[in-house]
């Protein structure tokens, strides 16, 4: 009873935001014991014609490239040695692996087989995008997870395992880049094999390479909004300076994609394009508010400089991206003849 | 087509990858399979016919594939006021094991078109690069990093001697 009292009494201290956290946790926790007992049909209202829904249009096409962070800033600070960046590493990698492990509980709780997983790192299948995409979850989080380790060593002061990571830390580095290429394009090559499911709006060859270039862009803004909140809420040290040379890098890396999209949507893709006005109204905000928009706005110094015009650029690239990832797996996979569509 | 429920993890790809909704989900289980018609294969491996084949007074016959195409192709000949003229399976992703002959025009009866490629030839396509992009970035980051930092380990390696070359003397002086 006074353990329950303990951890009432600390609970009390906590701030409304960390209670509301708490309350989330709690109902997560209640909906994966349901969808244990009764099954993901009754938790997700998914049928056999849409087979993926929310879990992975979130989950896992939308997190993976949220906790691009990690790998991008990474290589920007290790491999390109641009050191004065160096203090955004740290949060950065630690984003990651949370995305990281968010990814890894979503899929534990979306296979029908959890408890099979493994079965990819024993059974081979290297012409399916599904073994790509695992092999690359699970050594991406060890790799994250050895990243993250070094503070937490740091923190305790076990030398040993510490002067270990060290010496791990460039090849580390490296793995994480050319890992993650791999990963975030292969969430493109899952859906290459839907050629009469997916509307040519997004369907084109390339779509590999596009996820990968929007999770690099995507990866530098979240580390923008992450230390601005930071600075705002929790009464960290300003960045904005620092921030200043990520918003120089994202208009290249922005014009680059767009070229990309904007070519293989028009040579590329087969089939009409203008056919559904509410599936291209879809791409046109994507494309527009997610990169259009902000590539005007950071062409600009001035705006580049200023701390809210860099928030607000960089949260509308990730609105975009996010809107990317759900035009590409849930609304732009709708069949035309029957009109449902899952929602969990 | 046969599938190993013992294999299985449950990711359901196959069902996104499938353009004719043949594999069927376990929804309302805590830890679901596929299912799908696996053409009766423990029958076929003790010389029996699928089970379909056997009941269907009519409708359905089985055999090797080239047979069928020829067995379709023959009543199509000699009846072609009875049958829409295509036969579905005959190219349709990259051709299928199952061919259907219908009356109706087959867009009425619910068949899409589909693509006459084989299906993982598009996946493909971007899988086989997975080594050489690997390689690829792996190798350009290394060599990258190696260039950035010699910089400063030139750099470093310099001031040490310079520190070694200003301490040689004065241990010079002091004997």
């Amino acid at each position: 009873m006074t353990a329950a009292r303990l951890i009432i009494d600390e609970v009390k201290g906590y701030h409304r935001f960390l209670k509301f956290m708490i309350v989330l946790v709690a109902l997560g926790a209640l909906a994966s014991l349901i969808r244990f007992v009764f099954g993901l049909g009754v938790t997700t209202n998914l049928n056999d014609t849409y087979p993926w829904g929310l879990w992975i249009s979130f989950d896992v096409v939308t997190a993976v490239p949220l906790a691009a962070g990690a790998f991008t800033l990474g290589a920007i600070v290790h491999c390109f040695h641009i050191k004065k960046l160096e203090p955004l590493v740290r949060p950065a990698i630690v984003t990651g692996f949370l995305g990281y492990s968010l990814v890894c509980m979503g899929l534990l709780l979306d296979l029908g087989q959890p408890h099979k997983g493994w079965h990819t790192l024993v059974y081979w299948n290297v012409h399916s995008p599904m073994f790509e995409v695992s092999m690359c979850v699970m050594a991406y989080t060890t790799v994250l997870f050895l990243e993250f380790l070094s503070p937490v060593c740091e923190k305790f002061g076990y030398r040993l395992p510490l002067r270990v990571l060290r010496w791990l830390e460039m090849p580390l580095v490296i793995a994480a880049a050319a890992i993650s290429t791999l990963h975030q394009s292969s969430l493109g090559t899952f859906f290459l094999i839907a050629v009469d499911k997916l509307h040519a709006l997004w369907y084109n060859p390339l779509l590999p390479l596009l996820f990968w270039m929007s999770a690099i862009f995507t990866g530098i803004s979240i580390i923008i909004i992450e230390a601005t909140m930071v600075h705002r809420y929790l009464s960290q040290p300003d960045e904005s300076e620092l921030l200043e040379v990520l918003t120089r890098i994202l208009p290249w890396v922005l014009g680059a994609y767009l070229l990309v999209k904007l070519y293989a949507t028009i040579f590329l893709s087969h089939g009409p394009l203008f056919n559904r006005p509410w599936l291209l109204l879809l791409f046109l905000v994507e494309l527009g508010a997610g990169v259009v928009m902000p590539l005007l706005m950071f062409l600009n110094k001035a705006n580049r400089e200023d701390k809210r015009m860099q928030l607000r650029g960089a949260t509308m690239v990730v609105f975009g991206l996010v809107l990317n990832r759900f035009n590409v797996s849930m609304f732009g996979m709708i069949q035309p003849i029957s009109r449902s569509i899952s929602l969990p | 087509m046969i599938y190993d429920a013992q294999r299985c993890i449950g990711c359901r790809f196959c069902m996104i990858a499938c353009p004719f909704g043949i594999p069927k989900y376990e929804w309302s289980k805590a830890f679901p399979l596929v299912r799908k018609c696996t053409g009766c294969y423990s029958r076929i491996k003790e010389g029996l016919e699928p089970a379909c084949v056997t009941a269907c007074p009519t409708a359905i016959s089985y055999g090797n594939r080239d047979a069928m195409l020829k067995e379709a192709e023959r009543r199509m000949k000699e009846k072609p006021e009875r049958y829409y003229k295509k036969i579905y399976g005959k190219e349709e992703a990259g051709g299928t094991c199952i061919f259907y002959l219908t009356h109706q025009p087959l867009d009425e009866l619910g068949f899409k078109p589909v693509t006459s490629r084989a299906l993982p030839s598009y996946t493909w396509d971007a899988l086989r690069l997975v080594p050489g992009i690997f390689l690829t970035v792996g190798g350009t980051l290394s060599a990258l990093s190696w260039f950035t930092h010699r910089k400063e380990r030139v750099r470093r390696e310099e001031e040490q001697q310079k520190q070694n070359a200003d301490q040689q003397p004065q241990e010079g002086d002091q004997q």
